[in-house]
């Protein structure tokens, strides 16, 4: 059991970002241990996705710090470390479109390669068998070589599964995943992200707002509206009530 | 630099058009355009397109004055290419930071690109000429140098104007930016560079051609050879020797360009 706050392997302490004249998060804190599966819920503009780049360290918070490990994330420059502790996956599509399946799923490695190696993959593309793994519980193996435009939105989406697998990092935060897609698709999407956190107390972080898949695939789910935290609660208090909270328009 | 208002613009643009049509009446259109003798001539000229010179061994001495104009456009374009990459990926590898010793690093390499295009290969050619006598290297330097600044210039712009979401993805996986420049920014743009640099390869081989005036050997020497006794069925075979090259070097690019994005 964790009982002290500096035990906690993700800390967010009072962050808040402010655009403009907006406040996008207000001065909020959030602990997340080992093995947790988190589900972010709100409306949109409520600041899911500013909450999850400040967790990921794609913003600078306007005050507060985001801990991970115990080390300040922002602190953290390119290589190994920052690699194997935390993945990112957005929504908009950002593979590399002329360049195959193959080199795009290896991008994941890069982190750790040394430049000589990353060379090597490029032009001489020795890594491939670490790419076929991934490609494997994504369903896309027999793609290899395939230049990724010819691929569909989904099998892209996939290939970025993949190379989040082959980054292989602590903690994974992926923002509105399923959002557009089907059921059948999203299902299949949150199962390979369950899969890819299930092992070694890996940490998962998504904003979602499909309740349905919420409760079938997390553990915590933590509601943010206007900036703010409503709740924070473990997955089976999450009620229609609560949810329904989230989305109510009041006035203020 | 603030723009101009619509009003502003207009009225630059009625100025401009009229110093067109005042320099343009400025031409003595009543003056005959070809000298009187011209017309004979550049009449059998013509008739002769469709009666070159096909014998065995003129065809053997076009197939070799097109092989030297070749290798001299490769030779120079791939120096040019040197160049152009080391200095683009040099360029972008400085600017990443946004630190003002890093804005000068940039500004020196543009600048000496912009030294290395500003004289023409024909000019180099000559002043190599000069210089080193009628040697390949002439040729080949004088195509070096200012593909060079060509080359670099469109790779840097073209690196520059890399897609965003694509690079950030890969920032995100811990990747340096220099690893980040070789394996994500290069692979994005990669198509549009080979293209342009098969557009490239072109104009070294119309370029080289014209270099064989001055005596540096290939198509453009037989040509001048040629013109000069007056032989224009043999001129049109080498027209014909570089019309083909041209098509063959467009069809590749092509090729190419479908197999690196299918």
């Amino acid at each position: 059991m964790i009982n002290r706050r500096k035990d906690y392997f993700i800390r967010v302490e009072s962050v808040s970002k402010t655009y403009g004249n907006l406040p996008a998060i207000r001065p909020m804190s959030l602990y997340v241990g080992k093995g947790e599966r988190v589900a972010l819920l709100g409306p949109s503009g409520s600041g899911k996705t500013t909450l999850l780049h400040l967790i990921g360290g794609v913003l600078k918070p306007d005050s507060g710090h985001v801990l991970l490990d115990g080390k300040r994330i922002l602190d953290l420059g390119p290589g190994m470390e920052i690699a194997s502790l935390i993945g990112i996956m957005f929504q908009q599509l950002d593979l590399i479109i002329p360049a195959t399946v193959a080199h795009n799923v290896l991008a994941g490695r890069l982190g750790y390669w040394s430049f000589w190696r990353t060379l090597g993959s490029l032009i001489l593309g020795r890594e491939k068998r670490l790419a076929l793994g991934a490609l494997e519980r994504v369903g896309l193996r027999d793609r290899i070589d395939e230049r990724v435009n010819n691929l569909s939105g989904g099998e892209q989406q996939r290939i970025a599964i993949a190379r989040l697998m082959v980054q292989d990092p602590q903690i994974v935060i992926a923002d509105e995943p399923v959002a557009s897609l089907d059921p059948v698709r999203a299902n299949d999407i949150m199962s390979l992200l369950h899969q890819m956190t299930r092992q070694s107390q890996k940490i998962l972080i998504c904003s979602i707002h499909t309740e349905h898949l919420a409760k079938k695939y997390f553990s915590r789910a933590i509601g943010i509206k206007n900036g703010v935290m409503l709740f924070d609660l473990d997955i089976a208090d999450l009620t229609e009530d609560r949810i329904k909270s989230l989305y109510t328009m009041e006035d203020n | 630099m603030k723009r101009l208002s619509v009003s502003n613009r207009k009225m630059l643009s009625v100025i401009l058009i009229g110093l067109v049509l005042w320099s343009l009446s400025n031409v003595k259109w009543n003056d005959p355009i070809f000298h009187p003798g011209g017309t004979d001539t550049f009449r059998d000229f013509l008739e002769a397109s469709i009666r070159p010179e096909l014998s065995a061994a003129f065809i053997l001495l076009v197939i070799q004055s097109a092989w030297t104009t070749v290798t001299y456009a490769v030779a120079g374009l791939c120096l040019g290419m040197l160049v152009g990459i080391v200095s683009a990926m040099t360029a972008l590898w400085a600017g990443r930071k946004e630190k003002s010793i890093n804005r000068f690093y940039v500004a020196a390499i543009r600048i000496f690109l912009a030294f290395l295009r500003a004289v023409h290969e024909l000019v180099w050619a000559w002043l190599f000429i000069i210089g080193f006598g009628l040697t390949p290297m002439a040729a080949i330097l004088a195509l070096a140098i200012p593909y060079g600044g060509i080359l670099g210039r469109v790779y840097y712009d073209s690196l520059l104007i890399a897609p965003e979401p694509p690079i950030r993805a890969l920032q995100l996986t811990g990747a340096t930016d220099l690893k980040i420049l070789i394996y994500g920014q290069l692979p994005l743009v990669f198509p549009n560079l080979v293209s342009y640099t098969f557009y490239r390869f072109e104009c070294a081989i119309r370029a080289a051609t014209v270099m064989g005036f001055v005596g540096i050997g290939g198509l453009g020497m037989q040509i001048e050879l040629s013109l000069s006794d007056l032989l224009f069925n043999e001129v049109w075979t080498l027209l014909y020797a570089m019309i083909f090259l041209i098509v063959v070097v467009d069809v590749w690019s092509s090729v190419i360009r479908k197999t690196l994005t299918k």
